[in-house]
């Protein structure tokens, strides 16, 4: 034994006795009883992990956690007792226009805490009963009266203007402009540029017809008065008859401008590129644009019985960059999806129409995947939401 | 409970030398308790499946000492009092000299000092030892080749000591 071992025995020495016995046991069984356990208690854990994380982000998604707090989550629907809109006093900001039923119904103005007023009979022609729009802030409702005459109602004041065989065509997303046109027209349509703080026409202007084979329309108006036009390689937007089934194909792309208010200089102009398996289809409120001065572009889809709502995206509206694309889930038939809203905040609605629950489904920004926000009772027509113009 | 029959039979048989190792392997009370009841734990989950009780609490003991884990855990332990400097008149040469080699000790790796316990504490050959911390054997003649080298550094007052310990 040499010093080093010497003096490790000596260090040894000092070691206390440890009496570990009765706790070592007593940790043995417990972690011996855990492993009997585990097979049985890790999958529950797993389970209830699974729920409690997926479930309350599934709640998140129901209507309680609406983030269009403006938007009932369920509109009844009108009966005989529903009244007529009053004209002697203001009434409250809307949420959405619609019609119950697809023909010959009362257009109906729901308002924010879900209250419904009968607007006007439609007109007799077709294009009367899809006709309507909504200002962005719901302050302003646009409809066609029996006559087939545009009114403009401010629905937190009285105020009533009329504008003689015309329809509206787009807002300004802060709701400074209204723009309309004719009701039959030949592309492009003059344009009536409405001044919203005064209810007043503040100018009309005519476009230079396209060349042969394309057809130029108007698609949106800035808070600023700058215009967007869309000139696409056919015209399937073939008044009078806007509710006839579209051409097939859709155009795969269209160029797009942006003039100053007056429509004399172009101050922007891009190609817009449909996504794949979708078209652009003007006018009806194809093109949004943003509070924040991005254009949110509604695509469409052809299938056999007709069209639906088709992908979007939100593009820069200086150069037709995308930057944020909406997936909308394909259409299983005509009273699937019917339709899609964009909204001046840059979301996306989806109209689903199934059997007798039409439904408006929020798109989910990232990952376009809807969910339910207000169910419209006994179907419906057509549904115009705010920003929106038919 | 008959699945630890001759549990506590070993321990109270064998629980001062286990005790011992363990403080060396720790150079602390609390530590080397921890450490020896973890080992007793593991032993006694796997009690009747164990030929040979010393020699697994022994492995286990000295392969936890080792690891990247235990000394983790020992982190959080309370530091090891300082030694007293130097000698008292009544302390004998003896004494100062344990008390720098566990000072010593404390500097060196866990690797090395669990070596330097199989080889000079419990006179294992390099294979056992090499066995007992799950490495090669030319990782033992290393480590304790430096951690000699250390304790040379750390206590030059063991150099004689430690020299002769290598031949």
């Amino acid at each position: 034994m040499n010093e080093l071992s010497k003096l490790f025995r000596d260090i040894a020495g000092q070691a206390r006795g440890y009496d570990v016995s009765a706790s070592a046991l007593r940790v043995a069984r417990r972690r011996r009883n855990l492993r009997r356990i585990a097979p049985i208690v890790l999958p529950l854990l797993l389970v209830a992990l699974i729920a409690g994380v997926w479930l309350p982000l599934h709640r998140a998604e129901a209507p309680s956690t609406n983030p269009l707090f403006w938007l009932p989550s369920r509109i009844a629907a009108p009966d005989a007792s529903t009244p007529d809109l009053p004209t002697d006093r203001a009434v409250g900001v809307a949420a959405l226009v619609y019609t119950p039923c697809p023909q010959d119904c009362w257009r109906v103005v729901v308002l924010r805490d879900g209250t419904q007023y009968r607007l006007a009979s439609p007109g007799s022609q077709p294009v009367h009963r899809l006709s309507a729009g909504l200002s962005p802030d719901g302050r302003w409702v646009a409809y066609p009266d029996a006559k087939g005459d545009l009114m403009l109602r401010d629905l937190t004041g009285r105020t009533v203007v009329t504008f003689p065989d015309m329809r509206p065509r787009a807002w300004s997303p802060g709701g400074r402009y209204l723009a309309l046109v004719p009701v039959n027209y030949r592309s492009p349509p003059p344009v009536t540029i409405v001044d919203l703080t005064t209810a007043a026409a503040i100018r009309t202007l005519s476009m230079q017809a396209p060349k042969a084979g394309y057809a130029m329309d108007m698609a949106g108006i800035l808070d600023s008065g700058e215009l967007i036009w869309v000139t696409s390689e056919f015209a399937n937007i073939a008044p009078p008859d806007l509710t006839s089934v579209p051409q097939i194909p859709l155009p795969k792309s269209a160029q797009v401008q942006i003039t100053d208010p007056g429509g004399r200089q172009v101050l922007h102009q891009w190609a817009l590129q449909a996504p794949a398996g979708s078209g652009y289809m003007a006018p009806t409120s194809a093109i949004i644009s943003m509070l924040d001065g991005r254009l949110l572009v509604r695509f469409t889809v052809a299938y056999a019985w007709g069209t639906a709502a088709g992908p979007a995206d939100i593009v820069d509206a200086t150069t037709g960059a995308v930057l944020t694309h909406y997936a909308v889930p394909a259409a299983a038939g005509p009273f699937d999806i019917w339709g899609a809203a964009g909204l001046a905040d840059g979301r996306l609605l989806v109209v689903r129409a199934r059997a007798k629950q039409p439904q408006v489904a929020l798109l989910e920004h990232t990952n376009g995947k809807p969910q339910t926000i207000s169910e419209v009772e006994g179907g419906y027509g057509t549904l115009i939401l705010p920003g929106n113009a038919y | 409970m008959e699945t630890f029959a001759g549990f506590n039979e070993f321990v109270a048989a064998r629980s001062v030398a286990l005790s011992r190792v363990a403080y060396l392997l720790t150079g602390d009370h609390a530590a080397g308790e921890d450490l020896l009841q973890e080992a007793l734990v593991k032993a006694a989950i796997r009690w009747s499946k164990v030929s040979n009780p010393e020699a697994f609490v022994r492995k286990v003991m000295y392969r936890q000492a080792v690891s990247i884990w235990r000394r983790r855990r020992r982190i959080q332990v309370d530091p090891v009092p300082e030694p007293p400097e130097g000698g008292g008149p009544d302390v004998s040469e003896n004494v100062i000299r344990q008390l720098l080699l566990e000072l010593a000790l404390e500097r060196l790796t866990p690797r090395q000092r669990a070596v330097l316990v199989l080889r000079f504490y419990e006179d294992r050959s390099v294979t056992e030892a090499a066995e007992l911390l799950g490495c090669s054997e030319g990782t033992v003649k290393s480590q304790t080749n430096h951690a000699l080298q250390r304790l040379r550094e750390l206590a030059p007052e063991l150099g004689d000591m430690s020299r002769e310990a290598i031949r």
